[in-house]
């Protein structure tokens, strides 16, 4: 009942507006889309690229992760705000710190196991780091707006 | 602490003021103000060209510097809007002298979220409406721990990353009307409402909002 009451609402809200508003918002929303996607790639590869650097001078495992994930967030830190006026500083900060602990997290730990990826390898996994996570923000994006549309009744 | 924010006031719109994102979902949720409207923590005045021309606004804030670079937006605003130095915690206004109270990231700055909200509570009048723009954690345990780590830093500078201002608002009172994400579970637009006082505390129940909604509320 509540739900249906929600999406007559909704729809009505989009008949209020006139249709070139409606575009201008898909076309923005498209638009950020494409910016985080390169953002959280951009983090990736530089995370990647900080653990690699790190590991390649063959300190002892913990160090090597603790100093290489430091250097990764301080970097994923200074792009977050670099970026911020344009994509918002949230939207930034927050999937991008995850990427920047995780992806030097998962590369020390191949090295520990005797993996070695090599240079490009290295910086193609932080790159499918940002782009696992873009799809995740993305994801829980819509079913975030989904749940809070169903959960309350604009009125 | 108006101190920090007074240092933050130099870089607040470059860096943290997120407006070419999150403007129109301001706007969005600003188009339900209306006059007599309280502006809580109206910092460099970003908003102010989202509100709806012709209202009567009142904007406060505790940082001198804040206001300082506020003033040359609240001259353009269309309506008389009057800017005022304030602790939201200790507001000093009447009991139900406003229609709206406008809040945005301001719960994540105010050092007692409750206590100001049971302020805002206290200065709105009965069926006003509670419009707040505001960033809480997210229930999602990675992004929620991602945010209680940046809160040990940001905490420093005056802002609280992880605050769950949903529950807050509850406990201040206030019966939510609705809540939209403006990015992900993080980013919120909420509406919410001060009842009538009630006589009947079944009624008081009823009137407590949508079934789920509490669930959706738990913002953790
Ligand atoms: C994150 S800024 C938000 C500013 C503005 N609303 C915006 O969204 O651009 C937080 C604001 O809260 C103000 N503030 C912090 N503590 C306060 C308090 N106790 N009472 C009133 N304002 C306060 C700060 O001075 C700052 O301007």
């Amino acid at each position: 009942m509540a739900q249906g009451t929600a999406t007559r609402v909704s729809a009505a809200i989009r008949e209020a507006q006139p249709a070139s508003a409606r575009a201008g918002r898909g076309l923005r929303s498209v638009l950020f889309s494409v910016g985080d996607g390169m953002f959280l790639l951009t983090v990736g590869v530089v995370a990647a690229a900080c653990m690699r650097l790190v590991d390649s001078l063959g300190w002892n495992s913990v160090l090597a992760w603790i100093i290489g994930m430091g250097l990764a967030m301080l970097l994923q830190t200074i792009l977050a705000f670099a970026a911020a006026p344009l994509l918002g500083s949230i939207e930034t900060m927050v999937p991008s710190m995850v990427v920047a602990m995780t992806c030097p997290m998962v590369l020390d730990f191949l090295e520990m196991i005797g993996v070695n990826l090599g240079w490009s390898w290295s910086v193609a996994l932080g790159a499918g780091f940002g782009f696992a996570m873009f799809m995740f923000v993305e994801g829980y994006g819509v079913l975030c707006r989904k749940s809070f549309r169903r959960a309350g009744v604009p009125r | 602490m108006s101190k920090i924010w007074d240092l933050r006031a130099r870089l607040y719109d470059v860096c943290e003021g997120s407006d070419l994102r999150r403007g129109p979902a301001k706007a969005d949720l600003f188009r339900h103000m209306r006059s007599r409207a309280l502006f809580v923590a109206v910092g460099t005045g970003l908003e102010i060209k989202r509100f709806p021309p012709g209202l009567e606004i009142v904007g406060i804030d505790i940082s001198e510097a804040m206001l300082r670079r506020a003033e040359p937006r609240a001259r353009r605003y269309p309506g008389p809007l009057r800017l005022l130095q304030m602790d939201a915690a200790h507001l000093g206004f009447a009991d139900a002298s406003f229609d709206t109270v406008v809040t945005s990231c301001t719960m994540c700055s105010v050092p007692y979220p409750v206590r100001a909200l049971q302020e805002l509570y206290r200065v709105l009048r009965p069926g006003g409406s509670l419009l707040m723009f505001e960033h809480v954690r997210s229930r999602n345990p990675v992004f929620g721990l991602a945010l209680d780590l940046m809160t040990l830093w940001t905490r420093l500078s005056g802002t609280e990353m992880n605050r769950n201002t949903v529950q807050n608002v509850v406990a201040a009172d206030f019966r939510i009307m609705s809540i939209e994400s403006a990015y992900l579970d993080i980013v919120l637009a909420i509406r919410g409402t001060k009842d009538a006082p009630q006589k009947n505390h079944t009624q008081c129940e009823a009137q407590r909002g949508p079934r789920g909604l509490t669930h959706a509320l738990t913002v953790r």
